[in-house]
């Protein structure tokens, strides 16, 4: 089944305050997201990655085109689909527990489902047991680690048990252990759970590691290159032949200055 | 040639000799007495902070006094001798004690706070969290808030006549627009992926309202009321000072000046001085420092 679909979808922001000129970030992209999908929006910076996780959130319109979920057209955010953002988003007042029962019930609300809180404490505790932080649910998110962070950013989304799960460079602020770390449970969940996970990134071998579908953006505008399908067999071992030749195929089309480089931006080789 | 032994501070011997003295594979270990000696050196810097300022002081007067100034300007002991008086000796200002002073200055103050608070939290929430009407709404505020406080007394006498309603009046008008600038900003510096992460899970304008940004914005608020605190204690004695209230520190200064009894204006600052920093330092920095290891901004 079809979760979320773009159809011709373009997106302009104004670039000055006097709005007298506009970027065009997105330029008729579309693109639909099957139920079960791993999917990676790969891409430099500026290619449009972020703002198309943006309009499948609903956080924004689009300047042109259409952008459904279910077949309904997405007129703002809600808990069906869940977001990790690339900065770290728990609040910081409540401990992890409480920051995963606030999004219960205000999802239980927004749903108009009922919320009854032994069950969301029972729900809020499993899903830190999923991601490995039972022991975490009394502490406070300062006193947690980056990745520690975003795991609990995870946790709130399987704990609202939403259809999609859309993630905006979820690691990258991490150090590279820590990410490849993350990636690998992220992976094994996936494959479990077979939750739908849209995932931008702009680290080919990150995208290669873990989707099963890579779309390739390029940049101003954004527009979609190409897009690879991986088999489950495929071998995703990074540094094994398949994934180096996939990953060269993408390097390829991408500008010369980035074709030595894993990291589309920034100095970092991986 | 012989090394020189390296100088170490009283910190870095003290945690040499804890490591000496701790188990070999301790990850924390006791540290002795740095706290109180931590302590002791807050104190010391206080008291030679004050003995600093009061020897200026002592100097100015001595130089005043010496160009044979009729009226003779006040020293610091006798100063403070004089405000014993007035505090344990029960003697009085002009009619009232200086308690009776203090009080009335003091319910001045909380009644025109109070106020300000009020009006201030919800006018710098409605700003804060509504983007259009910040853009409209901050142009009055920004324009009362260049207003010095004593320039609001042609608007006080208007609306209040002389007296107690006045200077209330003037505190609230500085205090309120402090605070609402303070509150606004608060607000609108909340981080917006907290907003996004909320509206993601569903949460309702007012859940995001009362449950994202004033918590967040929590510290912010607090700050703001501090403040709007020190500003109108500020304005308060001036206030005082102007419209005749009858009784209030600033009306006891306004009136010892009138008199000529330098020596009672001086002991009226002293006072004003010392209840002014013991709300601000003691007891609004101790709420601000609360509020925000509640919130977890702070490590704890």
């Amino acid at each position: 089944m079809t979760l979320l679909e773009l159809s011709h979808v373009s997106q302009a922001f104004f670039t000055d305050r006097k709005r007298t000129r506009a970027m065009v970030a997105l330029h008729d992209v579309s693109l639909s997201i099957e139920e079960g999908e791993f999917v990676s929006l790969l891409g430099p910076s500026g290619c449009g990655k972020t703002v198309t996780l943006s309009l499948m959130a609903g956080f924004l319109q689009p300047t042109e085109g259409q952008v459904t979920f279910k077949g309904h057209p997405i007129a703002k955010p809600d808990p069906h689909r869940g977001v990790v953002f690339q900065e770290y988003s728990l609040m910081p007042w409540l401990t992890v527990r409480q920051n995963l029962l606030f999004a219960l019930r205000s999802s239980a609300k927004a749903l108009g489902h009922p919320f009854e809180k032994t069950s969301a404490i029972r729900r809020a505790d499993e899903a830190l047991a999923q991601v490995g932080l039972a022991h975490a649910a009394d502490r406070r998110p300062n006193t947690l680690s980056g990745g520690m962070r975003q795991r609990v950013a995870i946790a709130r989304l399987l704990a609202m048990d939403s259809d999609v799960f859309l993630m905006d460079e979820p690691f990258s602020a991490l150090d590279e252990q820590t990410r490849s770390e993350l990636d690998r449970s992220l992976f094994e969940l996936w494959r479990r759970d077979r939750k739908t996970i849209v995932f931008v990134t702009h680290n080919i071998s990150e995208a290669v590691a873990m989707s099963s579908r890579i779309v390739l953006f390029s940049s101003s505008p954004g527009r979609i290159i190409d897009q690879w399908r991986l088999d489950e067999d495929f071998d995703r071992t990074p540094g094994s032949p398949a994934a180096r030749a996939l990953a060269d195929q993408i390097r390829a089309l991408l500008p010369s200055t980035f074709d030595s480089n894993d990291e589309l931006e920034g100095a970092t080789i991986t | 040639m012989p090394d020189r032994p390296v100088h170490r501070s009283a910190d870095e011997r003290a945690l040499a000799q804890a490591l000496a003295e701790a188990p070999a594979n301790a990850s924390v270990i006791p540290v002795r007495s740095l706290h109180g000696r931590h302590g002791l050196k807050v104190a010391s810097q206080v008291l030679l902070g004050l003995a600093i300022g009061l020897l200026i002081w002592e100097v100015f007067a001595l130089v005043l006094n010496s160009n044979g100034s009729p009226l003779g300007f006040p020293y610091p002991l006798e100063t403070f001798e004089r405000l014993g008086e007035y505090l344990f000796a029960g003697r009085s200002l002009y009619g009232h004690s200086i308690y009776e002073h203090l009080l009335a200055s003091i319910q001045h103050l909380l009644v025109a706070f109070a106020l300000a608070m009020v009006v201030g939290i919800v006018l710098g929430s409605v700003l804060g969290y509504f983007g259009r009407i910040y853009a409209i709404g901050m142009v009055p505020v920004s324009i009362y808030q260049m207003i010095p406080g004593l320039a609001w007394l042609p608007v006080a006498i208007l609306m209040f006549g002389l007296g107690d309603d006045s200077a209330v009046f003037i505190i609230f008008a500085v205090s309120s627009m402090v605070i609402t600038i303070g509150v606004s900003s608060g607000i609108r510096m909340v981080p917006p992926v907290l907003v996004q992460a909320a509206k993601m899970m569903g949460a309702s304008g007012a859940a995001i309202f009362c449950r994202v940004l004033v918590p967040q914005a929590s510290a912010s608020i607090v700050n703001a009321l501090r403040l709007g605190m020190s500003s109108a204690w500020r304005v308060l004695i001036a206030a005082e000072m102007i419209v005749g209230t009858g009784v209030g520190l600033g009306y006891s200064i306004q009136l010892t000046r009138d008199l000529l009894d330098y020596m009672g204006s001086f002991a009226c600052i002293t006072i004003i001085c010392l209840v002014g920093l013991l709300i601000d330092r003691v007891v609004l920095a101790w709420a601000e420092r609360a509020m925000r290891q509640r919130l977890g901004l702070e490590e704890a």
